[in-house]
């Protein structure tokens, strides 16, 4: 990239299954806030210029769903874009918008609160068109069973393996205050959880989860005035794979592989495998983190299988946040993934720092299994 | 033989979505309605800054970005600045039955602020001619009160009185 954007700031709330006692403003508040404590930004003509905010109108149930949080995003008078997709995705648009000389300074804000709707299911579900899937009951959940069934076969990673999986992601969700499901499991226990869509069990799937993050952006002349940690975005990528499932392999990474592609290129990036001192792969299902990392080139194409038993994910610190599998709503499983690489490369992450990390690539997916795929590099 | 083309028949699929929904209010709208329920109180959040009423109340100034934590309670009384005489009502969407037609909405600047803190609610009137700019109007509170802006029945206006 000719001109660096720099990630100056970065606010999660704790990701909770039902927050009850916030409107998704008020979560939303509880990070912006925090990030311009950060950066002693305001939303004078030298501060925060622009928003670029994340949500998903279905989930906030009703049209147009960043028009309700001018107020807090600091639109009111003002800029503001939205993102109906991942967050990762707003990540790419936030910077984008730096790039192209539109701001200086940008503050991203991402929310969703999966809680509101009786059933995500519901929601998720809307995404079908009405004539051809809908009618036969798809939605994100069953989208991903085809997927995690697909993708078992070829690789002929077993339940076991996810299973041992879903308790690693507990033990580092453990050291991540914003993770959600930090309670220890067993194998025995994750394996005995009840099937929601064949193979996904109830213990493979994330959690219902709410929550917000806020991140600052900024060119690289004016980051110097909020932060000494800048986090430098090097690499960016996205990729849409078909809308109809029948016409995608599922089994495979069409779209992940071609994003990863252009943001490796952006990022001169030639051996994914050795490259990154911390992975970060937006798992919403158990069996998408070796999946993803297939895709992301971390290790050998079709190598998946071979690298959860060499003990890859922990030689390689995939997901020390825990994933998106221990607790982020839709939309945020990406941003999530950047703000993790964000605290690691600034040596803030606790009990889960990689030390010295140095570079860092986070992974982000909206729409059924995978559809489109972000990939973000961040680099210090 | 004829060079008359059948004309396709263009299906139309009807379907009736609908997600139920629990919206928390938070502390603010929250309060905002307690009030309402519970004392039969109008209550406006005031920024610390500017000093300007927000209705709804909400959590932040949409001015100044600051955190809005003062409170004022409004008089249920005050003048329509505007309004609105509905003939064509939006459907209930679970229902889909509408209001009975004609009906008024209006926004009334409640006494004692400055234009900051208009009130957007129906004005209840047996005959719409008499409706217009700066009625002096009151708010009727409904018996049973739940927590919701339907805990206000409407305006009603206060006859004999010219603003």
């Amino acid at each position: 990239m000719a001109n660096r954007v720099a990630i100056c700031a970065v606010a999660q709330t704790k990701f909770e299954p039902g927050k009850k006692d916030q409107r998704f403003q008020g979560m939303l508040w509880e990070v912006i806030k925090s990030v311009r404590e950060q950066t002693g930004l305001d939303f004078s003509e030298h501060g925060i210029q622009g928003a670029i905010t994340v949500s998903d109108d279905v989930f906030d149930a009703r049209t147009i769903s960043d028009g309700g949080i001018t107020d807090v995003v600091g639109a009111h008078y003002g800029s503001e874009e939205k993102v109906a997709a991942d967050g990762a995705q707003g990540v790419y648009y936030a910077a984008a918008t730096i790039l192209s000389g539109h701001h200086e300074v940008v503050l991203l804000t991402g929310h969703c609160k999966e809680s509101q709707a009786i059933s995500r299911n519901m929601v998720t579900h809307l995404a079908f068109d009405p004539f051809f899937t809908r009618p036969v009951g798809l939605d994100y959940l069953s989208a991903a069973a085809l997927q995690a069934r697909a993708y078992m076969d070829r690789s002929g990673i077993t339940e076991t393996q996810l299973a041992d999986l879903v308790v690693r992601a507990r033990q580092w969700a453990a050291k991540n205050p914003a993770a959600q499901e930090t309670t220890p499991l067993t194998r025995e226990e994750v394996m005995a959880a009840p099937m929601a869509a064949d193979p996904i069990r109830g213990s493979f799937m994330y959690p219902v989860s709410d929550g917000a993050i806020a991140m600052i952006l900024a060119t690289e002349k004016r980051a110097a005035e909020f932060t000494d940690k800048p986090v430098w975005i090097t690499g960016l990528g996205n990729c849409y794979d078909g809308f109809f499932l029948g016409e995608r392999d599922l089994s495979g990474n069409f779209a992940l592989e071609r994003a990863a592609q252009r943001a490796y290129a952006m990022a001169k990036i030639a051996d994914p495998k050795t490259a990154f001192d911390l992975v970060e792969i937006s798992d919403q299902y158990a069996h998408q983190l070796p999946q993803y990392a297939e895709g992301l080139g971390v290790c050998p194409p079709s190598g998946g299988n071979q690298w959860l038993s060499d003990g890859g994910p922990d030689r390689q610190n995939v997901n020390r946040s825990g994933g998106m599998i221990t607790g982020n709503p839709l939309m945020l499983g990406g941003m999530a993934r950047v703000a993790e690489a964000v605290l690691q490369l600034r040596g803030e992450a606790g009990a889960r720092q990689v030390a010295g990390a140095k570079r860092a690539v986070a992974q982000g997916a909206t729409g059924p299994a995978g559809q489109c795929q972000t990939v973000v590099i961040v680099e210090n | 033989m004829s060079n008359e083309k059948k004309e396709q028949e263009l299906i139309v699929s009807r379907q009736t979505l609908s997600i139920p929904q629990r919206f928390s209010t938070g502390p603010v709208m929250g309060r905002f309605l307690q009030e309402l329920r519970d004392n039969k109180r109008i209550m406006a959040n005031k920024c610390p800054k500017c000093g300007r009423h927000q209705l709804p109340p909400r959590e932040v100034c949409a001015l100044c970005n600051v955190e809005v934590t003062e409170w004022d309670e409004l008089p249920p009384v005050g003048t329509v600045r505007d309004y609105d005489i509905i003939f064509y009502a939006s459907p209930d969407p679970l229902s889909g039955e509408t209001r009975e037609v004609p009906y008024v909405e209006c926004w009334v600047d409640l006494d004692g602020t400055q234009g900051d803190a208009p009130f957007w609610h129906l004005l209840n009137v047996d005959d719409i001619s008499k409706v217009k700019r700066g009625l002096r109007v009151r708010v009727k509170f409904a018996e049973e009160r739940h927590g919701t802006t339907e805990d206000i029945e409407g305006f009603e206006i206060i006859e004999g009185a010219e603003s």
